[in-house]
């Protein structure tokens, strides 16, 4: 009887452990950016963020210094228009590297129509980071256009 | 058989294996992919020449620097020089001691390496894992960006 107990303890105490871990932090922050994104609330959006940001796509590096910066350079109704895209999810992850305030995650995300079909699939590059107790996404380097 | 003969045959077939393995992915490995580890290599023979001209050669500016949990823009090779330290104290050599491709295209390849620093005897110093976004711009393959756990 000591002894199940003493293994559910350490049990409960690894799952405690992965809990906490850096990428466990990093994939949550992944999950809260993309139902941001997905929600269309770019307040929500920028709240899954660390800044500067950088994003690298199509050979451009934009860096946005802080969240005014980033609000007026996107605007999700646009973005919908232009593309057709109704909402994304992340169809892989797979954490690269790890560090105690950083992990570096390689993803695949799917774009869909609002009917729900295939609208395009990109590989891309997130640098998740904790700054000041926060995690976010601090860098990307997309695929995609 | 001697348990001496067989560690050798056992070593023999690691340096085998590894070999056919490092060619395997030589062979395998896309032009864009060939470019970009040669922009490493180049990189690294600059560093352990303490050429900043040379180390600077290798960049794409923009350049972008995560690390120390400090997110560095360069916005051209200027801004950039006083911040480049090469001094070799208490190490003598660099190499990439791992090197995988995480995804490449035509223009843009992901690389994650593993960058260890020795003394002259071979003894390892420190080593420390970073992430190379290596972009083909205006004909010419550099390092646009880096996150490292290096300080």
């Amino acid at each position: 009887m000591r002894a199940f107990a003493l293994l559910s303890a350490l049990a409960f105490a690894a799952h405690a452990e992965d809990a906490t871990a850096p990428e466990a932090e990093a994939l949550r922050a992944m999950d809260a950016f993309m139902a941001a994104f997905n929600a269309r609330d770019v307040e929500a959006w920028i709240a899954t963020l660390n800044f500067p940001h950088v994003r690298i796509a199509s050979g451009q590096v934009a860096v946005f210094r802080d969240a005014a910066e980033f609000r007026n350079n996107f605007e999700f109704a646009r973005f919908a228009e232009q593309t057709g895209w109704s909402r994304s999810e992340w169809t892989e992850r797979r954490v690269i590297q790890a560090g105690p305030d950083k992990v570096h995650v390689a993803v695949v995300f799917t774009r869909f129509r609002e009917d729900g079909s295939v609208l395009a699939r990109y590989e891309s590059l997130y640098v998740v980071t904790q700054q000041g107790g926060h995690w976010g996404v601090q860098a990307r380097s997309s695929y995609a256009p | 058989m001697g348990l001496r003969r067989i560690a050798g045959l056992v070593a023999a077939l690691a340096c085998a294996v590894a070999s056919a393995n490092e060619a395997m992915a030589q062979t395998t490995m896309s032009p864009a992919g060939a470019a970009a580890m040669r922009v490493l290599d180049e990189q690294l023979s600059a560093y352990n020449a303490s050429d900043k001209q040379a180390f600077l050669i290798t960049l794409h500016f923009p350049h972008v620097r995560i690390a120390g949990n400090n997110v560095r823009v360069y916005p051209n090779a200027q801004s950039y020089l006083p911040e480049l330290s090469m001094k070799q104290i208490g190490w003598d050599y660099a190499r990439w001691t791992d090197r995988k491709i995480v995804r490449d295209s035509a223009t843009k390849v992901h690389v994650a390496a593993t960058f260890t620093r020795f003394l002259a005897n071979g003894r390892a110093v420190d080593s420390f894992e970073g992430l190379y976004i290596i972009a083909l711009k205006g004909g010419r393959w550099g390092v646009l960006a880096r996150s490292s756990y290096a300080p």
